[in-house]
């Protein structure tokens, strides 16, 4: 392994960032209630900490056990795993483009790229990636501070409601989606050994960082949308869409912009740990062709989803996907575990 | 090998994603519209379209605009009937005002606002005004144009005189209910729009109409005002001319034996033509204080219109409370309202 295939501790925590905050960002297209997602936050914080508990406790050594004999069959569940989130990924893309842009832009063209681009940026190798992660997400970031500066004066403590009202179904319902979009703490397990230094610490500072941006993005959105909020299939977009500063209208351009570098950064992750996982499974030869076979069918599913909706139900299901995430996260490392366990 | 596919994406962008490459989407041959006056006539809508004359452009003014009507069983019949009226494919992005007419806002304006929300063109920073004459007079005043519509939403931050309204924080009053949605009223003049006060709303119907004043106390009292101009007669004769700047409001709810709020309003206050004195400051603030509860008194009491934000902050307060009210609205109706005014004159 040379060191292109080598990432940084803080490259590590910028991707991870990256990953999973652009699945918050979409939120919408689960279904989940932006009111109290604050609480949800909380209690998904709770429990990624936990479900990554295995994870970082398999260590760089947890490959080893991914490439011999029952291991190979985990690896290929994985791989299955990471498909799933793929087409995840890119069905919430092509349903935000979607509803805020109706179908003008072709509906098959834009993902096309998207797919073709994240094939390709894929085949560059984990440290690629990362460094394109750690510019993207100083865009993210700098996009979204503009866009909070801006959003200010229009906010209106209330339209926050009192914590009495939340319903404990909205809290779990929004719980369940932000924990099962949690693929980014399984595929830490194949990341870990190109890592150089310290991997808990990373991992633990970007759970509480990105529930932290979670905590105040939603408070902050519900403040200035108020009940406007529970109208909108994406109610961060809708946020985005009342920004101005001064003569600069209608800064929701920026937001998509950003939000698409950074879905095609979470493609491009995805699609490299999906080749690693057929690595492990098959061989080398296979995961080769792994990320543009994976990339061409996730890019079949996520166009038939503003289509379908059996298949949207299927792909955008909040509990199939919390079913999926707490197996890779809980069931299959332990699993790991106790085959090292035996083969002591 | 490399470089021949780089090559080859990058012209795909170019030539498919950006530009106006097809001619069909020239500007045109499209309808940019600037803003939309929706009246009913009797079960059908009936929308007057204002969009950019993009044939002839350039206006003696500003850019030169023209009117275009349809009809229809909603307002997207009607709205796709003058797009085929013009044979143009119509550009809502860039539509700046609503205008509501009177019928529609007797009958209620849930269905068309919510048609709004919806469709993603629309922003939802759109400045909604509404009419008690017909929204399509309105639309054809000599003086129309959508600056003239920006500088009247803009009144409410320059004198107070009006209280503006985006379509999202109509929607959000309307779906809530826990307060009395209002926006900017115009009305037409020999032939000229003029903006006339406000328009507060009982659900999605017209409750209430608010002169200049009424709007003034209620942005004071909300704490939404910004900068507000006002005169009234002296009792020495003559008028009292005065500015109210860095306005701040403070609503409490006290529940302990009867349902009480308590408003405290305060701001700087800047006099013109009067000698700076403490008699006129107290001039000043009785005013303040006399219009505020008279707006109360009128909306609140009378018409029964919470547009004060009085239940909110009930609801935000003690929601313990408010949960156990059998008629949330009939209480804060029927509650005690304490207004309390400080001003500092400027010397």
């Amino acid at each position: 392994m040379g060191s292109r295939n080598k990432i940084s501790s803080s490259q590590l925590f910028c991707l991870l960032l990256l990953s999973r905050g652009v699945l918050s960002v979409a939120c919408g297209a689960f279904g989940g209630n932006i009111g109290s997602a604050a609480l949800s936050a909380a209690i998904a914080l709770i429990a990624s900490i936990l479900l990554s508990i295995p994870v970082l406790y398999l260590g760089k050594d947890g490959t080893a056990e991914l490439q011999s004999g029952a291991g190979r069959a985990v690896s290929g569940i994985y791989a299955i795993y990471f498909f799933y989130s793929v087409c995840v990924t890119m069905s919430m893309f092509t349903v935000l483009r979607e509803e805020t842009s109706g179908m003008r832009i072709s509906v098959i063209l834009v993902p096309i790229l998207m797919a073709a681009a994240a094939v390709y940026a894929s085949y560059k190798g984990i440290e690629a990636i990362a460094r394109c992660g750690a510019l993207i997400l100083f865009a993210v970031a700098s996009a979204f501070v503009l866009l909070c500066l801006s959003l200010i004066p229009k906010s209106d403590m209330l339209n926050l409601p009192p914590v009495g009202s939340y319903k404990v179904a909205d809290i779990i319902d929004n719980a369940v989606i932000m924990v099962g979009e949690q693929s980014c703490i399984p595929a830490i397990l194949f990341i870990y050994p190109h890592i150089k230094g310290s991997v808990k610490k990373p991992t633990v500072l970007w759970l509480f960082v990105l529930f932290a941006c979670v905590i105040f993005l939603s408070l902050f959105i519900t403040s200035i949308l108020g009940d406007y909020a529970l109208s909108q299939p994406f109610p961060v977009y809708s946020w985005a869409r009342l920004s101005s500063f001064g003569v600069l209208q209608r800064l929701d351009s920026i937001f998509l912009a950003v939000w698409t570098a950074g879905v095609f950064v979470r493609l491009t992750l995805l699609l490299w740990v999906l080749s690693v996982c057929i690595r492990y499974a098959f061989g080398k030869k296979p995961s080769k062709l792994a990320a543009p076979v994976f990339g061409v069918a996730a890019l079949i599913t996520a166009v038939a989803v503003p289509f379908n909706t059996a298949i949207r139900s299927l792909v955008l299901n909040p509990g199939l996907l919390l079913f999926a995430t707490i197996f890779c996260c809980l069931v299959l490392p332990f699993a790991l575990i106790l085959k090292r366990r035996l083969g002591k | 090998m490399k470089r021949f596919l780089a090559l080859c994406l990058g012209l795909i962008f170019i030539l498919s994603i950006s530009g106006c490459s097809p001619i069909e989407n020239n500007l045109d041959k499209r309808l940019i519209v600037q803003g939309i006056g929706i009246d009913l006539d009797k079960t059908d809508y009936k929308v007057t379209v204002m969009y950019m004359d993009t044939a002839n452009p350039v206006g003696e003014a500003d850019v030169k605009s023209s009117f275009v009507e349809g009809s229809g069983s909603s307002v997207l019949a009607a709205l796709t009937d003058t797009a085929n009226k013009t044979g143009r494919e119509p550009l809502y992005g860039q539509c700046s005002f609503i205008v509501l007419g009177g019928e529609l806002i007797k009958n209620g304006i849930a269905e068309p606002l919510e048609f709004f929300t919806d469709y993603y063109e629309f922003h939802p920073n759109i400045n909604i005004f509404c009419s008690e004459n017909a929204a399509d007079k309105i639309m054809r005043a000599d003086n129309m144009s959508v600056r003239l519509m920006q500088d009247f939403a803009d009144t409410e931050s320059s004198t107070g005189k009006t209280i503006s309204c985006t379509l999202n924080e109509i929607y959000a009053d309307l779906i809530s209910g826990k307060k009395s949605a209002v926006t900017a009223l115009v009305d037409i003049e020999n032939k000229h729009a003029v903006l006339k006060g406000a328009a507060a709303f009982d659900g999605d119907k017209k409750g209430a109409v608010l002169d200049s004043e009424q709007c003034m106390a209620v942005l004071l009292l909300c704490g939404d005002a910004k900068s507000v101009w006002d005169i009234f007669p002296s009792d020495e004769g003559g008028n009292i001319n005065y500015s109210l700047s860095y306005c701040k409001s403070n609503i409490s709810a006290s529940t302990n034996e009867a349902l009480v709020f308590n408003i405290s309003v305060n701001a700087h206050t800047a006099a013109y033509g009067a000698k700076s004195n403490g008699r006129l400051e107290a001039k000043i603030k009785s005013r303040i204080k006399s219009v505020c509860e008279d707006t109360l008194d009128t909306l609140l009491k009378k018409k029964k219109l919470d547009v004060f934000n009085l239940e909110r902050t009930l609801y935000k307060d003690d929601y313990g409370f408010y949960k156990a009210l059998e008629n949330s609205k009939q209480s804060v109706v029927l509650s005690r309202v304490n207004v309390q005014v400080e001003i500092e004159l400027e010397k």
